[in-house]
């Protein structure tokens, strides 16, 4: 299974948080493994896989599908477009980013910056502030009022590129590489049967507050939960304990968010079958996990992460490997090996 | 043609790919040529001892980074080669030819609030090729390598082009359009190296050459965005060729400006004059070769000059290269 190819293809989809077009694309991927699949309310994107056993508990796999980006917020007389961000989006990012304004057509545009030297601002070491941003779409206004509108979703592409030792580098692997787990899971567990009901789960609206999670939640009422997301790749070797170096394999969350006993069991798991990990620890996750945790009484939990360099940038940087180690430990823990419910 | 010249790797100091593709486009349109130690590439295109002689001018090469050094953890150190500005290198691709990196910043969910604001500097940047530590990273790249930016040719909006290297491939593809047709002039084009590093190049291949007029066929900066003062946009896309009065680095012969006016103006060229005096290009280092050459440049305006994403409106190129080949048509 060529993990970049599909990082490259989930990367160039669109999927903004509340942009609900990417459902349909989405839902096709796992239409080609699940008995069932569906698009609920919220935007959240499920496919079932029943199992053969009688009274089966029920197991959701999740991994948010939303990407950050913009929002149009003004088109001016001549064309040019005022912007809002959607999602945590750092403003030093944007000058000379291309992105993609999906309208009633798709609309390549540059977010251009005026110069240092013109701003009348206070010093040439302040970052642009994203008020001062336009988007140039090479048309004048009356060209351009036909096909974007405010309140259109824009992109922030970048094309995967692959890097030295299996790693790779683009936009939205956060959390697109986290789907890819999914897939990998999918794919590895074709034709096996599991002993649980196989909830997949591409929620929605993570990125602005968890959002789809607790209705994902509410309305499979799982029994147990595994979330996939990305967590802080090492940046450098000075760097604070708390980050991953790409490579160090599935990054297991230990902390209230997720179940204490159960995620001793897997980090055992982990180590007797030599997939390779590390263990991250906080107080709070930040993640679906939380969410998913008490959103209909309560679930066991379970969250794994993809350790993710420059994370919230256009050049997300990973390595391939870590996705297929959280892909083997989804599939350990769908075998039954580590849950006691 | 355009997209062909934009994509090739060229920064300064590093030109040759760009060159070959230049001389193998024009070999069947020219006399003869040298490539001097420095790698400018000048063409010969003669007619008679008689006839007058013109200097046409484009540089070779782009902005891009040089590797400095390499940290152990495998990060590679760099130093911009020409003037970039620093807020257009946060989170994006770059290539050496070979291998690709990525300049990549801390995460700003782990930033301070005033990091938040700040520009970094490059001594703060680094280019990531995905090597885990300094013994690795040394088999792939070495100091003194080059990379440049990543940027596909994209056409745009009405008529509108986004590419990196507009700056001055844009010179170059009009040198060689030019090329292709025949005049009653000699014709020197000077295909140099190293015009973003100081007109270095220039300086060295203007050497020995005596010339009527030169002309420099560059690309300039256009702020014509919403907000700006219009006395602060320099040049507008859709108004045509752009013909410099003054810059940073030279003074426009008069007579040569007026006579590329009057063949805009008699030839029906869009055209406007470059609004501000900022910018310095090779005209600068031509203008003072060999005691004194009359010499102007004619520019295609591009918005976010400098930038892995540069802009320029397509009708503008064509009323360049129309304009010098007007030019050069006028002698007879």
């Amino acid at each position: 299974m060529d993990f970049f190819e599909i990082l490259k293809s989930f990367s160039l989809k669109e999927g903004v948080s509340g942009h609900m077009e990417i459902c349909e694309y989405f839902e096709n991927i796992l239409r080609e493994y699940c008995q069932e699949t569906k698009t609920d309310k919220i935007g959240n994107v499920i496919g079932v896989i029943k199992s053969k056993n009688k009274n089966p508990k029920k197991l959701m796999i999740e991994a948010h599908m939303d990407r950050i980006g913009l929002i149009v917020k003004n088109i001016d007389e001549n064309g040019f477009i005022s912007f809002e961000t959607v999602g945590g989006v750092d403003k030093r990012i944007l000058p000379s980013q291309e992105v993609i304004i999906c309208g009633r057509e798709k609309v390549f545009g540059v977010i251009g910056a005026m110069p240092p030297h013109l701003r009348e601002k206070k010093d040439n070491k302040s970052a642009c502030e994203i008020k001062d941003m336009l988007i140039d779409t090479g048309m004048n206004y009356d060209l351009i009022k036909e096909k974007v509108s405010v309140g259109d979703y824009i992109l922030l592409p970048c094309e995967p590129v692959r890097l030295l030792n299996n790693r790779a580098a683009g936009a939205a692997f956060d959390n697109r590489a986290g789907m890819v787990s999914l897939v990998g899971f999918l794919e590895m567990s074709k034709n096996i049967d599991l002993p649980y009901d196989i909830y997949v789960v591409f929620t929605a609206g993570e990125e602005s507050g968890l959002l789809g999670a607790y209705s994902a939640a509410f309305n499979i009422n799982p029994d147990i939960s595994v979330s996939v997301d990305v967590t802080f790749g090492t940046f450098s070797s000075e760097d604070i304990v708390g980050t991953f170096e790409p490579g160090c394999g599935a990054v297991i969350f230990r902390g209230p968010d997720t179940s204490y006993e159960g995620t001793k069991r897997l980090i055992k798991i982990a180590e007797d079958t030599n997939i390779p990990y590390e263990i991250e620890a906080a107080s709070s996750s930040g993640t679906n996990a939380s969410a998913i945790q008490n959103a209909r009484g309560s679930v066991e939990t379970y969250l794994l992460s993809i350790p993710l360099k420059y994370m919230h940038e256009t050049v997300e940087l990973l390595c391939l490997d870590d996705i297929l180690a959280v892909s083997k430990l989804i599939f350990e823990i769908a075998k039954g090996g580590v849950s006691l419910a | 043609m355009l997209k062909n010249y934009t994509e090739l790797f060229g920064v300064s100091g590093c030109e040759n790919a760009v060159r070959n593709k230049i001389l193998t486009d024009i070999k069947p349109y020219i006399t003869s040529y040298e490539i001097d130690s420095m790698g400018n590439l000048i063409a010969y295109k003669n007619v008679g001892e008689d006839k007058k002689t013109i200097i046409l001018s484009a540089h070779m090469d782009e902005v891009g980074f040089i590797v400095t050094g390499i940290t152990k953890d495998g990060m590679l150190k760099f130093d911009t080669v020409g003037g970039i500005d620093e807020s257009v290198l946060v989170s994006k691709k770059v290539s050496s030819g070979e291998i690709y990196g990525v300049i990549g910043i801390k995460p700003f969910h782990q930033c301070s609030n005033a990091e938040k604001n700040e520009v970094l500097s490059i001594d703060d940047l680094f280019i990531d090729i995905g090597a885990r530590n300094k013994e690795e990273a040394i088999k792939y790249v070495s100091p003194g390598d080059y990379f440049g930016f990543v940027s596909d040719y994209t056409e745009f909006g009405k008529d509108f082009i986004k590419a990196k290297a507009l700056d001055d491939r844009l010179g170059c593809c009009v040198i060689i359009e030019a090329l292709k047709e025949d005049y009653d002039v000699n014709l020197i084009c000077l295909f140099n190296v190293q015009e973003e590093t100081g007109l270095r190049g220039a300086k060295a291949s203007v050497y020995g050459k005596s010339a009527d007029y030169a002309i420099v066929v560059e690309c300039t900066t256009a702020n014509d965005l919403t907000g700006v003062k219009p006395n602060m946009m320099v040049t507008t896309l859709g108004e045509g060729a752009a013909i410099s009065v003054m810059d940073s680095a030279s003074i426009a012969d008069r007579e040569l400006f007026d006579k590329l006016i009057e063949t805009a103006e008699k030839n029906k060229i869009k055209h406007q004059k470059k609004r501000a005096a900022t910018g310095g290009n090779d005209a600068g280092a031509i203008h003072t070769g060999m005691g004194g050459i009359k010499t102007c440049s004619v520019s295609v305006p591009s918005r976010y000059i400098h930038s892995p994403s540069s802009v320029i409106k397509k009708s503008d190129y064509v009323c360049v290269r129309n304009l010098i080949i007007a030019f050069l048509k006028s002698f007879s």
